[in-house]
């Protein structure tokens, strides 16, 4: 990347109480930085100055030219087709020569696909779609463009949790010995100072993700104290409870960050409670996610962590999501929509395809929460309000636990001129951070990447673990976010020149690392005002802009608004930071209240036997 | 108030009526749910999970079914019982008898026209309740009403009473002698005819209730939302039935056209699928028992037509699903309108 007219301010942002100061440093771009003023940014849209070549045509297009030209957007077609914007060939032109016949959209708002099949009268005219609809569609106010695509086309894919159980056998897995499983158990945890046992729903040193991630965080701040951390996830991945009995319930373990191999619940259970009394006497058991695991195994594992002649185990429920609210646990009704979490069996419930798991799904859950006096550790206050007002259950205290720090490194960076972020001539590089999922906004991502991805002045990038949804249009980088590398994703966004982060959640994010990520690279984030922790992020920090809906978002891009807006952003500075994850459970104070007699799981297992 | 409500089906709408019969139980558990079969189960009635009792087409005394029925297609035939079975059911115990088609799916209970039965003999549901002000609009609507009848029918309710019996037997006695859809006679099965009711009988209430018989074409004017408590609303109101007509071939095109950015509707139509899904998934696919000759070759609409037409062939052929080769209708057709069984013929050898 060239170093050539990039002038860079720096400026000490203040930190934890920090006075004000200077100081050059490496930017996360690695060009070299250094002080000085901020010019204006020039002016700049797509079709600004330049001189573009007629086609010449024949008195036939040249009346198709005339009569659709007033609502022609010259200033889109540049935007969103590059090869006619590199060829410098007339845009309306081109599209009364070929883009109509080609199906390129004329605006933003027109997509001729929706208008042919949506009026099938105006295929048989002979016109095409837009001239159709300058005649006779525009006076009969027909609609032009299918309206919440993405949520439509979600609509058609939803499948109810239940049915999305992998079939068949399980891997090859290290299924083992009972024996060994206690010797490791017992060799590794009898000298630590406490035991804390954690559950979730994969194998955090494996997978990628942002609870993965924390877990990883909060496992070397346990090792660091000389504490011992057993985590334990299902070797069948779901996304609600098993129920399978916990001699049938294979979980993967993983002692200290060093997995063991797979075992039975039931196996598992009956290790703890026979190194019971060698165990460290202070034991915590933590529940970061309930996919996959069994509610009567958990509330046992609580229960077999007791020592009769100790406090009981501290006991702590994280709220990265909904999932003890909802078998939905993003609370999107449908994929589509945030639900609000309407009680059970509410008409909303009805209509929505987790509605009928729901009434068994929190019966279960509740039946969890009456047996083990819960900490609630919520990673945001948006996620702690909406758990106390929805969830209804039983628990011992609830409090904010941040999760993460935005550390600034100190840095503003501006451009002078071309090729730096924000120059005319540099595509705006915009980004999608994360798992291609619903709850992420991918479908809405997928939208605008069909709109954009012929434009000349949007680079559109997908960075992830995996590239398995290819896009047309949109490059793919791989990125691995693990414990040992917490930055990767930060640094990818920086070293790609990211200037926006699509966080397009249509829930209401307990947190969200990507936002954190983004920021930390000098990007800015457009999110939509139901992402809850995000769009709280963005408003904190003035780091973005805030969407009512997604097609307001995707017509922010389609215009030469966001391209005027990234240029206007470098041009006064964007600063750059580390993220710091801060241990997630190790991170909380000491459990003072006073205590109370742990509600009995006992029988748990009798009522599998 | 004892109420009894029925709908009107072949085979190929099982689903959509086991639909009805369980939304409509959810929210009336003490109503009689009861289906008239238009169509000819293997052995005997058909099964209808749900439902109270199924009516065969056999069991309404209509005279001369095979030739009467011959007359229809499958939306005329299940139309055109309907006025026979509302005099049936109006002879029975109940106070009141509602129509609800077997594409309708009920989601909260109908307060509204149990209180206007309270007060009047025959409620009805126009299909649109607000003026139209884009074209396309008023094309799809104000236009479509003045051609296919102001209320729609997939709904009415008759409160048991001389006045509601006694529009039952003309509503009944019309159907029996021409539920054709041909707009251009006047006629579109039973609606055009119920434009005359206001002007016959007293105690006709107009139910203008935006979530009562919510459907593809009035969308446009009712916007429906779903809340943080859990309720359906349409334009502020309670939902109480929607309408999902043709649900998955040209009502999908028209929620298109008329709900636009209501997400929400197309939520509705979503779930109603999964639901169809659901009690599909236990049915055999089966065609119209009258909708083929006795040799399997489809009846094409121009014979039912030509039929209709001909007192002469009526009189002559008392069964003209019959697909013999002498004295029947089908062999008659074969000789002098060859060309019209081709196709049929055709596509049954196919």
């Amino acid at each position: 990347m060239s170093k050539r007219g990039l002038r860079t301010e720096a400026t000490r942002l203040p930190r934890h109480g920090a006075g004000q100061g200077t100081a050059t440093l490496p930017s996360a771009t690695g060009m070299v930085v250094q002080g000085g003023a901020l010019p204006p940014p020039a002016p700049w849209t797509p079709d600004e100055g330049l001189h573009l070549r007629p086609l010449g045509l024949s008195p036939a297009e040249q009346a198709i030219r005339s009569l659709i030209e007033p609502a022609f957007d010259v200033q889109y077609y540049l935007l969103t087709n590059q090869d006619v914007f590199a060829a410098g060939i007339d845009p309306l032109d081109h599209y009364v020569r070929s883009g109509r016949l080609e199906g390129r959209r004329p605006a933003h708002w027109f997509d001729p696909a929706f208008y042919q099949k949506a009026y099938p009268d105006a295929a048989a005219s002979g016109h095409d779609p837009f001239a159709h609809y300058i005649l006779y569609g525009r006076a009969e106010a027909c609609p032009t463009s299918r309206i919440n695509g993405p949520a439509r086309q979600a609509l058609g894919l939803i499948r109810a949790p239940a049915t999305c159980r992998p079939g068949g056998q399980l891997d090859t897995i290290l299924h083992l010995h009972p024996l060994v499983l206690v010797e490791d158990l017992r060799g590794r945890l009898v000298d630590a100072g406490a035991l804390t046992v954690s559950i979730s729903h994969d194998q955090y040193m494996q997978s990628v993700g942002d609870i993965q991630n924390l877990i990883g965080s909060e496992q070397a701040a346990f090792n660091a104290r000389g504490e011992g951390y057993l985590h334990l996830a299902p070797a069948v991945p779901l996304t609600t409870l098993a129920t399978d009995e916990p001699g049938k319930l294979y979980l993967h373990v993983t002692l200290n960050g060093g997995y063991l191999g797979a075992t039975t619940a039931a196996e598992l259970l009956d290790a703890l409670a026979a190194l019971s009394p060698d165990l460290p006497h202070r034991r915590r058991l933590v529940v970061h996610c309930l996919f996959g695991h069994s509610v009567h195994v958990v509330a046992a594992l609580h229960e077999v962590l007791a020592h009769p002649d100790l406090q009981p185990p501290e006991a702590v429920f994280w709220t990265h999501d909904y999932h003890s609210v909802c078998v939905g646990y993003a609370l999107l009704r449908n994929d589509i929509a945030f639900c609000g979490a309407p009680p059970p069996g509410s008409l909303a419930c009805r209509v929505c395809i987790y509605g009928e798991e729901r009434p068994a799904h929190v019966a279960a859950v509740r039946y969890l929460f009456d047996a083990i006096p819960f900490r609630i550790a919520a990673p945001s206050a948006v996620a702690l309000a909406l758990w106390l007002r929805h969830a209804g259950l039983p628990h011992r205290s609830a409090e904010v636990v941040d999760v993460l720090r935005l550390d600034p490194t100190a840095i503003r960076l501006r451009m002078e001129g071309a090729p730096g972020r924000g120059s005319p001539g540099r595509p705006v590089c915009v980004a999608f951070v994360g798992h291609p999922a619903p709850h992420k906004g991918w479908d809405a991502f997928r939208q605008i990447a069909s709109e954009l991805s012929q434009s000349g002045f949007y680079r559109l990038l997908h960075l992830s673990s995996s590239g398995d949804q290819d896009l047309g249009g949109v490059v793919h980088v791989p990125v691995r976010v693990s414990p040992d590398q917490p930055d990767a994703m930060a640094t990818a966004l920086a070293a790609v020149g990211a200037d926006l982060v699509l966080v397009l959640s249509p829930w209401p994010e307990t947190f969200c690392i990507a936002a954190s990520e983004a920021l930390a690279a000098g990007a800015d984030v457009l999110t939509l005002e139901c992402s809850g922790n995000v769009a709280k992020l963005v408003q904190r920090t003035g780091r973005g802009q805030v969407f009512a809906t997604a097609d307001d978002l995707a017509a922010f891009l389609a215009s030469a608004e966001g391209v005027r807006y990234v240029r206007a952003r470098h041009s006064a500075g964007a600063e750059v930071g580390r993220i710091q994850l801060l241990g997630a459970t190790a991170a909380m104070p000491p459990d003072d209240l006073p205590v109370s007699p742990a509600p009995s799981a006992r029988g748990v297992m009798a009522d599998h036997a | 108030m004892r109420v009894c409500c029925f709908t009107s089906l072949t085979l190929a709408y099982a689903a959509r009526a086991m639909v009805l019969a369980e939304t409509l139980r959810q929210a009336h558990p003490g109503w009689t749910i009861v289906a008239v079969l238009v169509d000819r189960p293997g052995n005997g009635p058909a099964p209808l999970p749900g439902f109270d009792e199924v009516v065969s087409v056999n069991d309404l005394d209509i005279p001369g079914l095979p030739g009467w029925l011959f007359k229809h297609d499958v939306v005329e035939a299940c139309t055109a019982v309907k006025g026979a079975m509302m005099c049936r059911l109006l002879a029975g115990p109940y106070d009141a008898v509602i129509y609800l088609d077997p594409d309708i799916a009920v989601f909260n209970p109908l307060e509204e026209v149990e209180a206007a039965l309270a007060n009047a003999d025959i409620v009805l549901t126009p299909h649109q309740t607000t003026p139209n002000t884009p074209t396309a609009a008023i094309k799809d609507n104000e236009l479509g009403s003045l051609l296919y009848g102001t209320y729609n029918l997939g709904f009415i309710a008759v409160r048991n009473g001389p006045t509601g019996k006694a529009f039952a037997a003309w509503w009944a006695s019309m159907l029996h002698r021409a539920c054709y859809d041909e707009p251009e006679a006047g006629l579109f099965t039973d609606q055009r005819y119920i434009d005359l009711v206001p002007g016959l009988f007293d105690g006709v209430r107009v139910l203008r209730h935006p979530g009562c018989n919510v459907a593809s074409w009035n969308l446009s004017t009712r916007h429906v939302t779903i809340t943080a408590d859990g309720a359906i609303l349409v334009n502020g109101e309670p939902l109480r039935f929607f309408h999902f007509t043709k649900a998955g071939s040209i009502g999908d095109l028209m929620m298109d056209r008329n709900a636009g950015d209501n997400v929400e509707a197309f939520e509705l139509l979503a779930w109603y699928k999964r639901r169809l899904h659901h009690y599909g998934q236990a049915l055999v696919p089966a065609p119209w028992a009258y909708g083929h000759f006795t040799n399997g070759v489809p009846i094409p609409r121009e014979a039912r037509r030509l039929f209709r037409a001909r007192r002469d062939l009526m009189a002559y052929f008392a069964d003209p699903f019959d697909a013999g080769l002498h004295e029947s209708y089908y062999g008659w057709l074969h000789a002098e309108h060859p060309g019209m069984l081709a196709d049929s013929a055709a596509i049954a050898a196919a």
